[in-house]
């Protein structure tokens, strides 16, 4: 209770709740984008956040992702294009609706079920986290260590189809978190007699080069979305008699939307897909799936939602990134100096509760918002291509400037957006390396700390309970991680030969 | 072999070759690092030589992994397609070029008149019209970041000194 005090007293007495408000707004327009993800159009808002307080700027940048995922679901049902990854399971029977002439309500069944979905993801992230981060209250310099493998190890699931690329990746990440002046010794490593670089380079630049410039660049070589057609399109809540049918495959949606959310790595778009499946299988009318079932709808985008919530467990209680938007929203929080786990909790409760209260917040919001937004949605996803790009590139090249008053930075953006391209097109996976540049830092001076401590015994990372504890952890979820790639990759290796 | 298999193949083969040079370089900046009396046992160079050979390891797998992975010779699609990627990769990098300018420019011309020139130069790369609903809309887009980031912010973007220059 106390603690719910907290929250609502920190966002009633900063600008957070106007920044949930743009936060959705804003989100929800990003997410109608194609190409534009959550992980984007927070990481456009990014830099803008150095001139809030921490607690505004948390919230905003939440509230983006709330927005973004009910956004993403507009283009799925109206033009068949997904506006994010995870709203691609939402196409199959929104789509299918709209075709039927039940576009307003597949876009109804869209946002309250994104608003259950929502509030559920905010109670586990309210349950789950504190009890979590209090673990961490005993961590040594060997136990943050530890901890910083245990958020590599994640590296291993967000590989994709290569685990050799994923690891490329997140190398090249630590690579870049040695930059600057060396946290024990103070001498300068890779700078180049450049004195921008002393300080090393903020995960914000990389962050924004990678998500949103590199997106720019896929963009300007990608073909016009489809136009919508906005007329007659009125959204349409769900009746009482509808409600009773999709409450099953919501509740479907709660569940994996948890599991999938604090797994680092899985995220909305297996989450949505895993319960569209599930939703299927239980159902009452299976037929329908596939040609405009109002639970092919429910169940992906209550299942997406959710992970807006439980995505942020791992984040807020170890400080473990496992997704592009908790990525960025570290970034966030570490612009102001706040680092996640329980010291987050400690020292900053009101960043922290704040946060809890604002996604409330966002999701109230969203469900308002989402009834009054349609028309501006679909009149900004008819605008040319080429003007949209020309503006988010334009907010990016300002927005950076306006960290630091650094045109450097900037450049530093471009160059990262160019290796961000690169590494897209040769499929080397990204993520991973925005968390080598975050955990880079923690694990080099943590392991140092720590063998400076003991004398250079490497066996002080084994005597610590606590760090042994999250190094079995860490080759646990890499052993379980490859042991499923191995078997998802077992089918495809069969098959040639079962031809 | 078919020609998704050996694109997959040659990405990692140039993937591979790229972490090798990476690592190369990294690893000779890193023994440029001075050693200092406060270094630990580690050392501010040891972490970064243990990246650079890890990352020359993972380059070294995935070549490796890769045997004779060349398109087999002759494959007209493969060659053609390679081509008309090679344009695409080209024209999106491109789009970073009015960025350079950008930079080079905006210290002289000022926030303003270069974020004008940006929206418009990106607009027209990215296949608008040079018409006046181009100029109307660059300039409208100019003036919105100037009242967002100047007037709202109070961010000191540069005012220009050429225009210093001639309004003196």
């Amino acid at each position: 209770m106390h603690e719910l005090a907290i929250g609502w007293h920190a966002i009633v007495s900063t600008w957070a709740i106007p920044a949930s408000i743009i936060g959705v707004i804003w989100g929800i327009f990003g997410g109608a984008l194609p190409g534009i993800s959550p992980s984007i159009a927070m990481a456009l808002l990014l830099p803008f956040t150095y001139s809030l307080d921490p607690v505004t700027a948390v919230v905003l940048l939440g509230s983006v992702y709330v927005g973004a995922e009910y956004g993403g679901s507009i283009p799925a049902i109206l033009i068949n294009t997904p506006g994010t990854n995870s709203a691609a399971a939402t196409t199959i029977d929104g789509y299918a609706m709209h075709l039927r002439g039940e576009g307003g309500l597949a876009l109804g069944i869209s946002l309250t079920s994104g608003f259950v979905g929502g509030l559920f993801g905010l109670l586990m992230l309210v349950m789950l986290t504190e009890p979590l981060a209090e673990l961490a209250l005993a961590f040594t310099p060997p136990a943050y260590f530890a901890l910083g493998l245990l958020g590599l190890s994640v590296i291993a699931s967000l590989s994709g189809n290569s685990l050799g690329k994923g690891l490329l990746s997140g190398v090249l990440g630590l690579m870049v978190a040695t930059i600057g002046t060396d946290p024990l010794s103070g001498a300068s490593r890779f700078t180049f007699g450049v004195p921008d670089l002393i300080g090393g380079v903020k995960p914000i630049l990389i962050m924004v080069g990678l998500f949103a410039v590199s997106e720019l660049l896929v963009q300007v070589v990608e073909p016009q979305w489809k136009k919508v057609s906005g007329s007659d399109m009125r959204l349409r809540l769900p009746d009482w008699k509808l409600w009773k049918r999709l409450w099953k495959c919501e509740a479907i949606g709660c569940a994996i939307g948890t599991v999938e959310g604090i797994t680092p790595g899985a995220g909305g778009t297996i989450a949505a897909f895993l319960s569209y499946n599930e939703a299927k299988r239980w159902s009452k009318y299976p037929e329908e799936f596939g040609h405009g079932s109002p639970e092919g709808v429910a169940a992906p985008e209550c299942a997406n939602n959710v992970v807006t919530g439980t995505a942020l467990v791992p984040l807020l209680s170890l400080g473990i990134p496992g997704s592009n938007s908790a990525a960025v929203l570290l970034g966030g929080l570490l612009v102001h100096g706040l680092v996640p786990g329980p010291m987050l909790f400690e020292r900053t409760p009101e960043v922290a509760y704040g946060l809890y209260a604002g996604l409330f917040v966002a999701n109230v919001v969203m469900l308002l918002v989402g009834f009054v937004i349609l028309s501006p949605c679909i009149w900004l996803v008819n605008r040319p291509q080429p003007y949209l790009l020309a503006f988010i590139f334009a907010l990016i090249v300002s927005g950076v400037y306006s960290i630091e008053q650094s045109f450097f930075q900037v450049g530093i953006v471009f160059a990262t957006g160019l290796l961000g391209y690169g590494m897209r097109r040769y499929d080397v996976p990204i993520l991973p390396m925005v968390l080598g540049v975050v955990l880079g830092f923690m694990v080099e001076s943590n392991y140092r700390r720590s063998l400076l401590l003991s004398g250079g015994d490497h066996a002080v990372f084994l005597s610590d309970p606590v760090s042994l504890g999250l190094l079995v952890t860490a080759l646990a979820m890499l052993m379980f991680t490859l042991w499923r790639e191995r078997r998802k990759a077992a089918p495809s290796t069969a098959s040639p030969g079962a031809r | 072999m078919s020609f998704r298999t050996s694109i997959a193949i040659a990405r990692d083969t140039v993937v591979g070759m790229a972490a090798l040079v990476i690592a190369g370089i990294y690893a000779f900046f890193s023994l440029e690092i001075p050693h200092t009396l406060l270094a630990d046992p580690v050392g501010a160079s040891g972490l970064p030589m243990a990246y650079a050979i890890a990352l020359a390891l993972i380059g070294c797998v995935l070549i490796a992994r890769s045997p004779g992975s060349r398109a087999p010779a002759g494959d007209t699609i493969a060659s053609s397609r390679a081509h008309s990627n090679a344009g695409r990769h080209l024209r999106a990098i491109g789009l970073l070029l009015p960025g350079a300018a950008y930079l080079l420019l905006v210290s002289s011309l000022g926030y303003f008149a270069t974020i004008l020139l940006l929206i418009a130069a990106v607009a027209l790369y990215a296949g608008a019209r040079l018409n006046l609903a181009l100029v109307s809309i660059s300039a409208l887009g100019a003036a919105a970041m100037w009242v967002t980031f100047v007037m709202l912010f109070k961010i000191p973007l540069p005012p220009g000194s050429v225009w210093a220059g001639i309004f003196r």
